[in-house]
């Protein structure tokens, strides 16, 4: 998963992160899921991401102990994480709550403004 | 799952704010945000005005305290897990990173009509959007006896700082067998697990240095946050040590004696050898010199959390009336980013999102053993609903219960980091 620490407890994630592309994306193949997504993430809303990102950062922030830091996070893993959380599929309630009330748009918005920003 | 839409995001969101005028500003003035007290409300609201306006708003913070000692993670200084050093931060990132204009004052009182903050010292700082978020004043006559004066003996340590210390002093110095005495407030009161956390920790330091001693709770609550796994947590890493009275059967505290430390019930009379009592509450004191307190508290608009009583002013925090959220450091940092958000969108035309608010409380019982209650909201028209909750539960693991503490630990850092980086 590359250059972000998100600790032991994200566990499984390839397989959840197909999992929920292809449950996001319905009977898309997985190419072509991904590449829409990508296309999402591009066109998303910076300024809207950020307002969002207020909601992360009172626990996030760049050096994380505890709870991991987000700046810079691949786009797509974070759409993965944040759907998995928001389906229960993974298992924190502070965070399955917080991704519980966001829609596919705001956590796009949210991965383009984390992924935008430096580690 | 939802299917992604492919709408585009142009025009979805903030629309209001596009047509807002900008009244009372005269034309290519800066407009000036003057924020009262640099605790979690205010340092970080001035802070996400300041950084997001990037100097096209002025923002003042008027905070007496030049080093702030936060109020959360207090009861783990008292506890022993946190050094006194890292609960204290001070307001230099704020002034060179974002630009705030740091006034170490007292605020004295407020003109509404003439948009002026007037300073202890006699200065005035004149606002077109004023922000309070003093906090809490004590109401020491809610426990009949207590005052200020005894605040030496009975620490309250509501507002952290020196009286923290003191309190860990006094139950370090306890006769070994002896007794603490503990009141928690009435509701509604800043931190609602915080009398019981507090419990914990004192319980923590006596198991290891007076293993005998004892704990009494006279609280004016028939229950209380977190009650079952507090109770749960005290019975199996405190075994014995403490009791919780409830006040059907004390009756009520109907005096206390700062000389002799005892605590009159109808019950019995108990004497402790140490111990603190946090009163009833009401927001700081500029709250109520500004005009904007209904009773104790300061009662908001939802959706912007400004002020019923002025639309220039915004109350945040403690001093508000912002049920369902409770008062708390978390909440009070939420509050902020929506009154934020609101007021850069009034001063300067910027869009106004949606506001989202939300809360956890963290709790430690023992060593690694940490809890949590949360929720998220959303402004409805007359209080901020509850959209979503949860809580700790019962027979967690003990694996779960140190993950939840080491979170805790990272949401300092976080909240911190928002408030003064």
């Amino acid at each position: 998963m590359g250059k972000v620490n998100l600790r032991g407890h994200i566990v499984g994630l390839v397989s959840l992160r197909a999992l929920a592309i292809a449950s996001a994306f319905g009977v898309m193949s997985g190419a072509v899921a991904q590449a829409d997504l990508a296309d999402q993430i591009a066109k998303a809303d910076l300024g809207y991401g950020e307002y969002l990102a207020g909601e992360c950062v009172t626990c996030h922030r760049k050096s994380g102990t505890g709870i991991p830091q987000i700046n810079g996070i691949e786009a797509e893993t974070f759409v993965t994480i944040m759907q998995a959380y928001r389906s229960k599929d993974l298992d924190n309630k502070v965070m399955q709550m917080m991704a519980g009330r966001l829609d596919d748009e705001q956590i796009i918005s949210l991965a383009a403004y984390f992924s935008s920003l430096p580690e | 799952m939802t299917s992604i839409s492919r709408r585009g995001f142009g025009g979805l969101f903030g629309a209001s704010a596009l047509g807002l005028a900008m009244p009372s500003l005269a034309f290519g003035a800066v407009p000036k945000v003057v924020v009262i007290g640099g605790g979690a409300g205010g340092a970080t609201a001035a802070r996400y005005i300041a950084k997001d306006s990037k100097g096209a708003i002025d923002v003042t913070l008027v905070e007496a305290s030049k080093r702030y000692y936060t109020c959360f993670f207090s009861n783990l200084y008292l506890g022993g897990f946190r050094d006194y050093d890292s609960i204290g931060h001070g307001y230099d990132q704020l002034a060179a990173n974002h630009r705030v204009n740091v006034v170490h004052e007292w605020a004295s009182s407020v003109d509404n009509a003439g948009k002026m903050v007037k300073l202890a010292s006699g200065g005035t700082l004149s606002y077109d959007k004023l922000v309070l978020s003093p906090g809490i004043s004590l109401k020491y006559d809610s426990v009949p006896g207590y005052s200020p004066a005894l605040q030496s003996r009975m620490p309250h340590a509501w507002t952290s700082g020196t009286q923290v210390q003191l309190l860990q002093n006094q139950v370090m110095n306890m006769r070994k067998g002896g007794v603490f005495v503990m009141v928690p407030p009435p509701n509604p009161y800043r931190c609602p697990p915080g009398p019981y956390e507090r419990v914990s920790m004192i319980a923590h330091l006596l198991k290891q240095h007076n293993p005998t001693a004892k704990i009494i709770i006279l609280d004016p609550k028939a229950k209380f946050s977190k009650q079952g796994l507090f109770m749960a947590g005290w019975e199996k890493h405190y075994s014995g040590m403490v009791e919780w009275i409830d006040p059907e059967t004390h009756g009520g505290i109907k005096s206390i004696n700062g000389d002799t430390m005892e605590f009159v019930t109808d019950l019995d009379t108990f004497k402790a050898d140490a111990a603190s009592v946090v009163p009833a509450q009401r927001a700081g004191s500029i709250a109520m010199a500004a005009g904007v307190t209904d009773g104790d508290w300061a009662p908001i608009i939802p959706a912007t959390m400004a002020s019923k009583a002025d639309p220039n002013i915004y109350v945040l925090g403690d001093a508000s009336v912002a049920s369902s959220m409770p008062k708390s450091g978390f909440s009070a940092n939420s509050q902020a980013k929506v009154a934020a958000n609101a007021i850069r969108g009034e001063l300067t035309g910027s869009r106004v999102y949606d506001p989202r608010f939300a809360n956890t409380c963290w709790s430690l019982i023992a060593t690694n053993d940490g809890v949590k209650v949360g929720a998220n909201y959303k402004a409805g028209s007359e209080k901020i609903d509850v959209v979503d909750k949860f809580v700790s539960q019962g027979g967690e693991s003990a694996d779960l219960r140190k993950t939840t503490y080491e979170e805790s630990v990272g949401w300092y850092n976080g909240i911190t980091s928002d408030m003064f980086s």
